[in-house]
């Protein structure tokens, strides 16, 4: 029944849109090789070309083609989205279920506790624990991760102490259902619509700071990334005098731009805004 | 109700004061789990070809100086005690204590985002209002969509846009720093004017940051509150729409200001970008640059004041708020 509302909503004009745009990036992440004839990391030509037949959008300053960089770029902030929203989603909602379902003095210890973390200003503690471990992709993932789950713990928890005290739930228990069972099929298939919502929002965020903590330096050397490229193009001094800007700055941060902009049409359809 | 409302402050206090003490834990831990240690880079470790500057009583008179021969929770109690003293540690790059450096940032950072925020939640409020009112609306429809594109752009390509056309296109307003140099001499009119005109670019980019989240929290807010019996009660006795408005904000006040204090750690992630991007020198720029030269005690001195601020102010909120909201804490 979930399952059929979802995709209603997903019908709206925004839904439709955000959808077109996300897979038109999966395509692209997906058939990058195909797309183009570069690596990445190659220098395949002279430095700070401009556009023509063989770099669709020219080279950067060490003479990497910016094409392909743009389309490995969807791969890694895809990759990263998919990563970080489904470990937050797995332990957030094993976290939520457990704290909303066990109720009393620990759910609210464990929901100040939640409160109180995402007060914190994430970025600064972000950074200090990217000071100390190494620059790798990895590192990232596991950083965002870290300081991502308690959001979803507090929209599942939230869902959880709701149906923790409806009917059906009731219902199950009184005809001796045991826990594990109730939580299993009666609450897990129920918190389907926030789980979509926890991956849609949680992406977002995996994007904008992936792009982020690579724009400030943070990035992994060994995979492109759209905020990498923005941080080469602006660092780079004439990039602001002479055309270059129009196919080195513009396309990574249009791109980044178009598949948050994605999610969010995605999220807003979800929550039913026409 | 007096004594509940004190009550509540106290005990929400307490609560601040046991995540203040943890961020202090987290950055007195966080050092001491990670490989390598504190005498590394003038001991010289295995393996590296720096050569080794100290000899062994030196490095063991050193340890002592720093108390790193001390058991940890020795050392913990230390390092709290040196905290309530404003002392966080030597910066390693400017050679001055890491609070002169942060005291010196954080007239800058005060107005950047103090402007920041006021616009954001001026306007944000003023939008969000406006947009519950007529939902479904033209208005509606259109800030519906414009609000969640400016949230989608990342801060730091905001920032060079930004940079491009008002900085080298049409040169309105200066791309970095936030004063000229030697400007205090030209005479107070002209200085304030200097300052104003490096705050502006940074400040409307901070302000688009932080805008749709506050709108689309006031929009939320905003329409729970319209369909309440209230306001069907005040339209029908024929009240004017301003009127209206007003109770409505009113009652909305509470959960807003709430989640705009609650927003302010991830508005100081967007400060940390934008003042990097705009090189103005406030603390969000001091985090990077501390963090590009690998300045500890900088670093983490930045971060267990920037947590103070927030959570202070996360308090004040929660001052505020019950005052405002006589049901607040009351349960």
């Amino acid at each position: 029944m979930h399952e059929i509302t979802v995709v209603q909503r997903l019908k709206s004009p925004k839904g439709i849109s955000g959808l077109a745009i996300l897979c038109s990036f999966i395509f692209i992440a997906i058939a990058a090789p195909f797309l183009t004839s570069y690596s990445p990391d190659d220098i395949s030509s002279r430095p700070l070309l401009e556009p023509n037949s063989e770099h669709l959008l020219g080279t950067d300053d060490v003479g990497r083609d910016i094409f392909s960089n743009l389309l490995y770029g969807a791969r890694t902030s895809l990759a990263v989205a998919l990563i970080v929203s489904s470990g937050v989603l797995i332990i957030g909602t094993l976290a939520g279920v457990f704290s909303g379902y066990t109720g009393g003095n620990l759910d609210r210890v464990m929901m100040r506790g939640v409160d109180i973390f995402l007060m914190i200003p994430d970025l600064p503690l972000i950074l200090i624990l990217a000071a100390y471990l190494r620059p790798s992709l990895w590192n990232i993932i596991f950083i965002l991760i870290v300081m991502g789950w308690p959001v979803g713990a507090r929209i599942t928890r939230a869902q959880t102490r709701t149906l923790r005290v409806s009917g059906h739930v009731d219902f199950a228990r009184i005809s001796g259902a045991g826990n594990w069972y109730v939580i299993k099929r009666h609450i897990v298939p129920d918190l389907y619509p926030i789980m979509i919502t926890t991956i849609v929002m949680q992406s977002i965020r995996a994007i904008l700071s992936e792009s982020g903590l690579a724009f400030l330096g943070l990035g992994d050397p060994s995979y492109p990334s759209w905020g990498t490229m923005i941080k080469y193009a602006i660092s780079y001094p004439l990039v602001f005098f002479t055309d270059a800007w129009m196919w080195w700055l513009m396309p990574a941060g249009v791109c980044i731009t178009l598949l948050v902009l994605s999610f969010v049409l995605v999220g807003q359809a979800l929550e039913g805004d026409k | 109700m007096d004594r509940k409302r004190s009550g509540h402050i106290i005990s929400r206090g307490l609560e601040y004061a046991i995540t203040f003490f943890l961020i202090l834990a987290i950055n007195f831990f966080l050092p001491r789990v990670m490989p390598g240690g504190p005498l590394l880079s003038i001991t010289g470790s295995q393996g590296s070809d720096l050569p080794v500057v100290i000899d062994e009583e030196m490095k063991y008179k050193l340890m002592d100086y720093y108390h790193l021969n001390d058991p940890l929770h020795i050392q913990f109690i230390h390092y709290i005690s040196d905290a309530f003293h404003f002392d966080l540690g030597h910066s390693i790059f400017y050679n001055v204590p890491v609070v002169d450096i942060l005291i010196g940032r954080l007239p800058w950072t005060i107005l950047l985002m103090g402007t920041a925020l006021l616009l954001s939640t001026t306007f944000g409020i003023m939008t969000g209002l406006e947009s519950a009112w007529r939902r479904g609306g033209k208005l509606d429809h259109a800030l519906l969509v414009i609000m969640p594109f400016f949230r989608s752009i990342p801060a730091f390509f905001l920032g060079a846009i930004m940079i491009f056309v008002f900085g080298y296109k049409t040169g309105w307003f200066p791309t970095s720093g936030a004063i000229t140099p030697y400007m205090d001499y030209a005479g107070p009119i002209d200085h304030a004017m200097d300052i104003l005109s490096h705050l502006t670019l940074p400040m409307l980019c901070l302000t688009a940051f932080e805008m749709p989240g506050t709108y689309l929290l006031v929009r939320n807010v905003c329409v729970q509150q319209l369909g309440k019996p209230y306001v069907l009660m005040a339209e029908s006795r024929g009240l004017k729409e301003r009127t209206i408005k007003k109770h409505i904000l009113i009652n909305s006040i509470v959960p807003v200001i709430n989640q705009i204090a609650a927003m302010l750690g991830f508005m100081v992630a967007g400060a940390v970008f934008i003042e990097t991007v705009f090189s103005y020198p406030g603390m969000g720029m001091l985090v990077y640059n501390s963090f590009i030269e690998r300045d500890y005690p900088v670093l983490q001195g930045a971060f267990i004041f920037m947590s103070l601020v927030v959570l202070a102010c996360n308090y004040a909120a929660d001052i505020a708020c019950s005052f405002i909201d006589g049901r607040a804490g009351q349960e």
